[in-house]
């Protein structure tokens, strides 16, 4: 393990450390509100445990992000085949609207269509997510150099071999950076969902504005930066370990 | 056996090659030569089908290769490109293991046989298997180039400008090296070079291309000859009688020597009759030094001559070319030089006058 990849796997237990202990006891999430905002009466969101809404909040971006990530992968593949430069064009431009509109305007734009609730905020997230994976799986193949591609191909790899075996690998560092950032946006964003019902961890911090009663506010607020904040470290920890593998071995054959 | 019947490429109305005529022999080295724009990587390319013929056809020994699925094809011809193109994600040995892996082969002898590759081509297969492309110089790529397209054994091997990026002095390694392992293995070699040097060195045949058109088809010392026409005669350069020299190889030139034993009484033959000069070898023939007696006298001590003499700069190695020879022969401003095998053994000598007669007149083109 190289030293960046234990510091990330370092800050991921430091940061998962508080979270877990403020979801798994009641005390000590009423310790900490108490101790934040002293006098209030009522610091615990009443409606749902703080383990129910991380919970519901997981779903909202598990379900958004592997939808991107499926989405942006598949159409990021497709639009750098020989023969789709019209297609790429067309699909980052699509990717990029999706990104531009406001994620609180698309779920006004859904609920007329989908309703209240999960659906449309998947819809939104899913549409604000796929940027990313894509841009970056696009770019990731498209760096893969000319001369290693017809070696590919001059030693009879075959299309589906070269994408599965050379292209892939050789773009999969960028595809993570680009899920990277789409999985933490959509963490930050999903919070917007609980204004149409989704629920998650929104809702603490909805219902806290609202209210105006700050305990609900931090509640909601914390638990989701500390998510972001250690899912963020997960996907450092596994890039570093993907790069770290290839460095290793160099530095250990590398050296006299 | 490789021909193309009047294959031609058009790339958007341009004519990038045009209904080629050529033949290449089994178990022969042939270099296409030519400017740049030349079309000599086009022709190469329709043998493996990364370009396919937009008139005429390509056949292997009389098959159309059309009738072949290009990547079963592709899987039974090595290539070799200028940027190597290996794949830096996977290992040395991984890389040169890719085709055998496409074939099916079953992991222990893929293992074996990228471990021979790697030691043919002249590394250290435990050293250099492990590594990483990004970990290699541009001729230790290269090497592991030539060693990935050789390693499953295909019968045919196409190269592309592959040691032009290396610098000159690793580019005569590699070439020379080059030519010990197709010595080995006789494989049908398709060579495509901008360097004329490098064609003369490495060839066959010779197919000079120009703007699409094959205009000469010879073995190099045919080429260097009789070129046929003024272009040719220019591509080939302004030292063409010293480029037919380098075709030429000592053995086939050099007379008998005759030797003194360093054990004989040197003083003797450095002051009484004979010849004006004495190759001196040990016990086993190994060259240790010339007596000259144009430039000695008959007090000098015959042993302290032979002492400061530097047989590495005097002597020719007899599988080097007559070029080699006259170089040396005029950096040691001797008429004579001695030729030695590869352990320094002396075999004969070669002089001004062979090299003369060796060089017969150049016909220039009319």
């Amino acid at each position: 393990m190289t030293k960046a990849e234990f510091r990330s796997w370092l800050a991921v237990v430091l940061l998962l450390a508080p979270l877990i202990a403020l979801v798994s006891s009641e005390t000590v999430l009423k310790g900490l509100l108490g101790f934040l905002f002293p006098g209030t009466i009522a610091p615990l969101f009443p409606r749902a445990s703080l383990a129910f809404l991380v919970g519901e909040h997981l779903g909202l971006v598990v379900a958004s992000s592997a939808l991107a990530t499926f989405v942006g992968i598949a159409a990021g593949i497709l639009a750098t085949r020989p023969g789709a430069e019209p297609f790429a064009e067309l699909a980052e431009r699509l990717a990029a609207v999706g990104q531009t509109f406001p994620p609180a305007a698309v779920l006004a734009l859904a609920v007329p269509s989908l309703g209240f609730g999960f659906a449309p905020t998947i819809i939104a997230l899913f549409l604000y997510g796929i940027l990313p994976v894509l841009r970056n799986t696009m770019s990731g193949i498209s760096v893969v150099s000319r001369e290693v591609l017809d070696a590919a191909h001059g030693m009879g790899m075959g299309r589906a071999r070269t994408l599965l075996k050379i292209e892939l690998p050789l773009a999969a560092p960028l595809i993570l950076a680009g899920l990277r950032s789409s999985v933490i946006v959509n963490i930050g964003t999903a919070t917007v969902g609980a204004t149409i019902g989704a629920g998650g961890l929104g809702s603490p911090i909805i219902s806290g504005l609202v209210t105006q009663n700050p305990s609900y506010l931090a509640e909601g607020g914390i638990a989701v930066a500390l998510l972001a904040l250690a899912v963020d470290s997960l996907f450092a920890a596994v890039s570093h370990r993907l790069s770290g593998a290839r460095e290793l071995s160099e530095r250990s054959t590398v050296a006299p | 056996m490789i021909r193309f019947e009047g294959a031609g490429r058009s790339f958007g109305g341009v004519r990038a090659v045009k209904a080629l005529d050529l033949e290449i022999g089994e178990k022969e080295l042939c270099v296409l030569v030519g400017p740049s724009g030349a079309g000599k990587s086009t022709v190469l390319r329709m043998i493996n089908r990364l370009v396919e013929p937009s008139e005429g056809r390509v056949t292997m020994d009389g098959r159309d290769l059309r009738s072949i699925d290009p990547d079963k094809l592709r899987r039974g011809i090595g290539y070799v490109i200028q940027g190597v193109g290996l794949f830096p994600h996977l290992s040395v040995s991984a890389n040169v293991s890719v085709v055998p892996d496409l074939l099916g082969w079953d992991r222990a002898r893929i293992v074996r046989r990228a471990k021979e590759m790697l030691e043919l081509v002249g590394l250290d297969a435990d050293r250099y298997g492990p590594r990483y492309p990004s970990q290699l110089s541009g001729g230790e790529a290269q090497r592991v180039g030539v060693a990935r397209a050789l390693a499953s054994d295909p019968p045919i091997l196409l190269m592309d400008e592959p040691f032009s990026a290396v610098d000159p002095v690793n580019r005569l390694r590699l070439q020379n090296e080059f030519l010990a392992i197709q010595q080995r293995l006789r494989k049908t070699v398709v060579f495509v070079t901008h360097d004329v040097d490098e064609a003369i060195r490495l060839a066959d045949r010779i197919a000079v291309l120009r703007a699409g058109s094959l205009v000469q088809y010879d073995v190099p010392e045919t080429l260097l000859d009789r070129p046929a026409d003024a272009f040719i005669a220019g591509f080939l350069g302004a030292d063409r009688a010293l480029k037919r020299l380098s075709r030429r190889p000592i053995r086939d030139w050099m007379r008998p020597a005759q030797p003194a034993r360093d054990d004989d009484d040197l003083a003797v033959l450095l002051c009484g009759e004979g010849p004006g000069y004495w190759w001196v070898v040990d016990g086993s023939g190994r060259l240790l030094g010339c007596l000259d007696r144009s430039l000695a006298k008959c007090s000098d001590d015959p042993r302290e001559i032979i002492a400061s003499q530097r047989i590495a700069d005097m002597a020719v190695d007899r599988d080097a070319s007559l070029k080699d020879a006259l170089s040396s022969m005029l950096g040691s401003s001797a008429h004579t030089i001695p030729v030695v095998d590869a352990d320094f053994r002396l075999v004969g000598e070669i002089g001004i006058d062979d090299i003369e007669r060796a060089s017969e007149r150049i016909e220039e083109p009319r």
